[in-house]
């Protein structure tokens, strides 16, 4: 133990100040990890107001509750069976339901450090946010809200509650892994409850669902855990938020059924994601293999390699109370049973606003590792269609980028000497990128071709051979790019509009050979320069509302922080409100555009091919669309733009921002039927009018 | 209860008499008064008395009551001699609540003691052994930083009076007694909010009433208005000044003379009326005056709201009062036949005295609650009752709240409420025993048996039982039957009876509690309380949330000592009443009463947000005006606009309150 002091914990530092995080795993290499897990466990700081109820008690009150006997009553109305409907209650919860058996946990805690210890180095957390979860559980229920970026998430929170004598959290989890054997029971033995993956139309389901989870927040005193962005996020980004279970738990309150909901974000930054690859291949179109027990045993191979550290921010609590109270009137349904109230359209606001907070939280609390920075590094080399770049200009850029981090306060995980830090993220990522005799880094072919199952029996895989070899490494360098984006994604998008208004914009002021200059142009026409440019980044805003999180009513805010960044670092120059000098290919512009560049190449192209054509709403519209990203990009070289979820996203906002109009035909199809102008505004603002290759379709 | 006065005596000479019967037969219930009986007796025979039957097994927590009230003084007075006097401060406290001779007074003997004056209360010059070292814990007092209150202010410290000369030349043509002396002006210009009485002790209203009045009938209210409506007076009427919300305050910014129309001169019973049980009387008549004046006659109204001893008829109306023992007699909405009020307009009244009339909306309900906006309450017509055979006092242990909550819930469905019952928090349970006086030998002994018995045998913790105070009216049959009923409802609920002196104490707690505020003021604590009604079914969650959100906006505030406590004063049949007390130690606050009213607002929106109502029976006044819009839709209020506006074009009745 006193040796192995030093390496107990790390002080990440950030701009100004730093956290101090002690490593989770140390005293685990010193000591018995049996004795660890049949130690005498009782938790610290329990629920002040706590009814214990046990399993059949729980039932018991669903089956009783005013909601659920209504949901029958107006279904037996309708001339369905009592009894059976009241089996299928029993069913429901039966399948749902949790045990939280120490024992259970005890197992995990015998097995998981195990393994923690064999794929990772330390395991970092920070002590202070644990002991203000701690003391905020025993006066309010605890929502635990952590960020879903690996399998590895799962059991990561109940494991801290056991290594800090917290409350065990009870998990929400999807019914793929109930159906895993023996694991999932395991995980239900340990606080795990399986919800349907969609069940809004079962009312039945839905009833016992509100009841089950409303009980267990208000009553047990267990922290609930769920992961808001619903499923793992593949990309690395942030998902946006799933709104289903959080306005269920947000009920409690909105309903006056609890003082206060404290919920907590937990940001889980792993050196290295265990599935990074099989993401790659599921964004680019083959299938993901079930969430098996035999799966998971293949997996086992991992065992062998190297993940580096992970590190776990447990954020401040933040008090439901105070972020809804000013944007809710609760009292006008006040006065109606609990059970006959469904979220109103400006409670639902409220909620998606929280839930998009508590996002932007939880990527606070992120901790970026030089790895996502030099991953950029590596995706621009390879645009270039260079596959290495000498490890001293990896240095000193990746350096620079820090700097520019600094300057808004991203927290990157530097320890120790910086190119120690970035030597030892080459050597857990050596599968990636290796360092040579020659002094220079090499970015790897991942993809062997003929290696990779890609055509499997009922999917046709949409792609080229020769692209999938491509593009692997670029969506597995997307990944890690990714967990930093949101760190420049407002100077990035200010950026883009910056340039669209130059390249586009007849209002625009005087342009140089490499800069843009505005001199003497009048006041008025730069204050409609400023408006307009504002106006340009707030679109760009909406239009990548899903793959990045932008929280409600901030778009000026958001505007100023982007812009500031550019003017910061001189490559715009704003006197008096106005815009006096843009460096077109500076810099800082040049690395925040090619940042954005796979997205803006994505939705750009998804714009184009949905112009003039009215088009099925199905998975061959996705499909089609990558068809012509990938016509684009076996040009460009971009080959992150393939990933399926951005193209998603896009179709998801042009469908919601009106660029494309939904509707059902009487064949049960559904049709989207293009706005062109609009589509065209989308083009023009992501620049990518004058592509050539597509300019025929125009 | 309180208990002044020789008013009790009959009922104590009753009660001391169905004791001995009581105990002959065997019955446990016994009266609570005993003058002649030391304590220490009195809890012996109560566990002697404790033979078979149904109660048998009851625990008392206090087994004797305290000494009895008043003295054994029984030369008969005028019974309709007033108890307050025109100079009000003649019996009365300037800046605080009640009689000048009661009050709690802090002793510095080796360590600090206190102990409560006068003769009044059953608490009346005892030494209260728990009492300091409770505050000390819960509130953070330090006794040796004392903040005494201003003294009286001088003459020339009162705000300049504005004089309409003629409306004074028409008041004294009327013959009608008034006043423009400081004191009397100060007394009327304000109710008993924490933010009132800490002006008193502290500062100065900016703006008081220029001119008090003592109309003594309706006729002479009539000619007053009449006059004030020509010559553009304000007129805000007084009656007991024991308003909480902030309903008498002078606009501040109002330019035109301001009177007080002080009703406390029209306090005759105007007639009885035995065949039909109703009473014609004057409203400015106080509550205890009421009753005694009644009692001689073998009548009671029953209304009896935790002022009684200081509120007026008038005020009840003007406020929708509700008293303790609303089970039995109703509330002030139930006990009025009718009512006539004198506004710009003319007088409002119905003429009939049917028992229920359908002719539209009720008018009389555009006066009950109107909180002097439209007019004065001159006369009202009252129900009464006979004096009860008999009044028992009660109480029930539960092991936590919620249960207790659902014993009165299942009371309340099975509507046999008795007179009153009362449910208190695990704090206000607390609280109760630091008022305990101290406790002879045998007091002490059977108060650690008992509660051993609860905690060890029966589980209960001490940290979370509450208590459930009862008091029972009627007939010899009728409070047995009661009594049954009750306990077996109990029992099923988990409850074990706890005994007719922790009733007592209760009740007589409710009374004294609201002198302890202005021993608070000394020693740097603010405490005020308010009250809601709510759904059976939010009962507890209101309770639970308010009280947290309260500790919550403490706590973000720097606020170190607080003490929260609520108690369910009233069943219905659709829910009940929640009385909230709250405190704190503002040492180290600047601005302690802002404070207080921003966790007090922030407490109303906790209460509106789980379902409860803007008051239950404290009424709007001035403090609760913001709430009146989650209270009612925008249409709704333009109704209540409309009947001021109708009543009252000019505005003369401009206290300002409710809208």
């Amino acid at each position: 133990m006193a040796q192995a002091a030093p390496e107990t914990s790390s002080t990440i530092s950030v701009s100004s100040q730093s956290v101090h995080y002690m490593d989770m795993l140390a005293e685990r290499r010193e000591t018995s990890d049996l004795r660890w897990a049949l130690r005498n466990w009782e938790s610290k700081g329990n629920y002040k107001f706590a009814i214990k109820m046990t399993r059949a008690e729980v039932f018991d009150k669903v089956m009783q509750s005013e909601r659920v006997k209504h949901t029958i009553e107006k279904m037996v109305a309708s001339g369905q069976d009592r009894e059976s409907l009241e089996a299928e209650v029993s069913s429901i919860l039966e399948q749902m339901g949790h045990t939280q058996e120490l024992a259970v946990i005890r197992k995990f805690a015998f097995v998981l450090p195990k393994i923690m210890k064999k794929i990772y180095g330390r395991i970092l957390i920070n002590e202070e946010g644990i002991e203000k979860l701690r003391s905020t559980i025993v006066e309010t229920p605890v929502i635990l809200l952590p960020t879903h970026r690996s399998y590895a998430d799962f059991l990561l929170v109940s494991y801290i509650a056991y290594h800090f004598n917290l409350p065990l959290p009870v998990i929400a989890a999807g019914m793929d892994f109930m159906n895993m054997a023996v694991v999932g029971e395991m995980l239900r033995g340990s606080g795990a409850f399986y919800i349907r993956r969609s069940f809004m139309d079962n009312p039945l389901y839905w009833a016992v669902f509100q009841e089950y989870v409303q009980n267990l927040v208000e009553h047990t005193g267990s922290p609930l855990e769920f992961f808001l962005e619903g499923t793992r996020s593949r990309s690395g980004k942030s998902l946006p938020p799933k709104l289903g279970l959080l306005g269920c738990v947000l009920e409690c309150w909105l309903r006056g059924r609890l003082p206060d909901l404290a919920i907590v974000p937990v940001s889980i930054s792993y050196d290295r994601t265990l599935e990074e690859k099989l993401y790659a291949y599921e964004l680019l179109g083959v299938p993901k293999p079930p969430e098996s027990t035999s799966g998971l045993l293949k997996a086992t191979s991992i065992l062998k390699e190297s993940f580096g550290n992970i590190c776990i921010h447990v954020g401040d609590p933040l008090s439901v109370r105070s972020f809804l109270g000013p944007q809710v009137e609760r009292h006008i349904r006040a006065s109606v049973p609990f059970h006959l109230v469904p979220l109103g359209k400006s409670e639902f606001n409220a909620c998606e606003a929280l839930g998009l907070h508590v996002l932007r939280k939880i990527q606070e609390g992120a901790v970026v590792s030089l790895w996502s920075l030099m991953c950029l590094q590596f995706i621009r080399v390879l645009w270039k269609g260079q596959w290495s770049l000498p490890l001293t200009k990896l240095v000193e850029d990746v350096k620079w980028l820090v700097s520019l981090l600094d300057k808004i306060g991203g927290k990157v995980a530097i320890e120790g000497i910086f190119e120690e830090a970035l030597m030892k993220n080459l050597d857990v990522h050596n599968q990636i990128a290796c360092l040579r005799e020659d002094g220079d880094v090499y970015i790897q072919q991942i993809h062997q071709p003929g290696t990779q199952v890609l055509h499997s029996q009922n999917k046709k895989v949409n792609l080229t051979s020769a692209t999938v070899e491509h593009a692997v490494i670029h969506l597995m360098l997307q990944h890690y790019i990714n967990q930093s984006i949101h760190l420049l994604i407002r100077p990035a998008l200010v950026a883009q509009a910056l340039v669209s208004m130059v390249d586009h914009n007849p209002v625009c002021p005087v342009e140089g050979e490499n800069s843009l200059v505005s001199n003497g142009v009048n006041p008025e026409m730069q204050e409609r320069f400023m408006s307009e440019l504002q106006a340009r980044f707030v679109f760009l805003r909406t239009l990548f509302g899903c793959d990045f999180i932008f929280e409600k009513d901030r778009e000026g805010k958001d505007f100023m922080e982007g812009l500031a960044l550019l003017t910061w670092c001189g490559e715009v120059n704003v006197v008096q409100g106005a815009i006096h000098r843009v460096e077109r290919n500076g810099k800082v512009m040049s690395t925040l555009l090619d940042l954005i560049r796979p997205f803006t190449v994505a939705y750009s192209c998804t714009a184009r091919t949905m112009t003039s054509e009215t088009l099925l709403d199905n998975g061959a519209l996705v499909l089609a669309i990558q068809g012509n990203i990938e016509n684009v990009v076996s040009k460009n070289g971009v080959y992150s733009a393939l990933s399926l979820d951005t193209i998603r996203h896009a179709v998801r906002t042009l469908t919601k921002i009106g660029a494309v109009t939904k509707t059902c035909r009487s064949s049960g199809q559904v049709v989207l039927t293009p706005n062109d102008e609009i589509l065209h505004n989308i083009r023009e603002a992501l620049n990518r009018i004058p592509l050539t290759p597509l300019q025929s379709k125009l | 209860m309180a208990s002044s006065a020789r008013d009790r005596l009959s009922v104590i000479q009753r009660h001391l008499s169905n004791r001995k019967c009581d105990s002959s037969s065997g019955q446990f219930q016994c009266g609570t008064f005993s003058a002649s009986s030391s304590r220490e007796e009195k809890g012996t025979e109560l566990e002697k008395s404790s033979g078979p039957g149904l109660s048998r097994s009851e625990i008392c927590l206090q087994p004797a009551s305290w000494r009895a009230s008043g003295s054994d003084e029984t030369a008969k007075t005028d019974v309709t001699a007033p108890t307050v006097p025109r100079k009000r401060q003649e019996l009365l406290k300037w800046n605080g609540w009640g009689y000048n001779d009661s009050k709690f007074i802090v002793h510095k003997d080796k360590d600090y003691y206190v102990s409560f004056s006068g003769n009044r209360y059953k608490i009346g010059s005892l030494v209260l052994p728990h009492f300091s070292s409770w505050v000390q814990d819960t509130l953070g007092v330090n006794f040796d930083d004392c903040t005494p209150p201003q003294p009286l202010p001088q003459p020339q410290d009162y705000p300049q009076p504005i004089i309409q000369e003629e409306f004074l030349e028409g008041v004294k043509t009327l013959g009608i007694t008034h006043s423009l002396e400081g004191e009397d002006r100060l007394f009327r210009a304000h109710g008993h909010t924490l933010a009132e009485i800490f002006v008193l002790r502290e500062g100065m209203f900016p703006r008081i009433p220029d001119l008090v009045i003592w109309p003594t009938n309706h006729g002479e209210v009539e000619k007053i208005v009449e006059l004030a409506c020509r010559l553009q007076v304000v007129l805000i009427p007084f009656g007991g000044g024991t308003s909480v919300s902030g309903a008498l305050i002078c606009p501040e910014e109002e330019s035109r003379m301001i009177v007080s129309l002080d009703t406390s001169q029209m306090r005759r019973i105007l007639w009885v009326d035995e065949k039909n049980l109703t009473a014609r009387i004057e409203s400015g008549i106080i509550g205890q005056d009421l009753e005694r004046q009644l009692k001689a006659r073998g009548y009671v109204t029953g209304h009896e709201p935790d002022s009684y001893e200081f509120s007026s008829l008038g005020g009840w109306v003007a406020t929708r009062a509700s008293g303790m023992k609303k089970n039995i007699y109703g509330n002030i909405e139930d006990l009025v036949v009718q009512v006539k009020a004198v506004t710009p307009r003319g007088t409002v009244e119905r003429y009939t005295a049917g028992p229920r009339v359908s002719a539209g909306p009720d008018v009389q309900h555009f006066i009950l609650g109107s909180e002097g906006t439209i007019g004065v309450i001159t006369e009202v017509t009252l129900k009464v009752r006979p004096v009860p055979q008999v009044q028992h006092y009660g109480s029930i242990v539960f092991p936590n709240f919620t249960m207790g909550v659902n014993c009165m819930r299942e009371v309340a469905l099975h509507r046999c409420q008795p007179a009153s019952i009362r449910l208190l928090d695990n704090e206000q349970f607390k609280f109760g025993h630091a008022l305990k006086p101290p406790t002879g030998i045998m007091g002490l002994l059977t108060d650690g048996i008992k509660k051993m018995y609860l905690t060890r045998i029966r589980g209960f913790d001490i940290n979370t039982m509450c208590v459930a105070t009862l008091l029972f009216e009627g007939s010899e049959q009728e409070v047995a039957a009661q009594e049954k009923r009750l306990y077996d409802i109990a029992l099923n609920n988990g409850g074990i009876p706890a005994g007719d002196a922790n009733g007592q104490r209760g009740y007589m707690l409710t009374f004294v509690i609201a002198y302890i505020r202005d021993l608070g003021f000394d020693y740097g604590i603010v405490a005020e309380s308010f009250e809601t009604s709510v759904p059976w079914d939010r009962v507890q969650t209101l309770c639970h949330n308010v009280k947290h959100r309260i500790k919550m906006e403490c706590k973000e505030r720097g606020i170190k000592h607080t003490f929260v406590t609520c108690r369910v004063t009233q069943t219905y049949d659709a829910g009940a009443c929640v009385y909230f007390y709250f405190a704190f130690n503002y040492r180290g606050l600047s601005d302690p009463v802002h404070v207080y009213e921003t966790i007090e607002g922030n407490a109303r929106n906790e209460i509106l947000a789980c379902g409860g109502s803007i008051s239950h029976h404290h009424g709007v006044g001035k403090i609760r005006r913001q709430f009146m819009n989650q209270t009612y839709s925008e249409p709704s209020l333009g109704a209540l606009k409309a009947i001021k506006k109708y009543f009252d074009p000019d505005n003369v009745f401009a206290n300002g309150n409710l809208l």
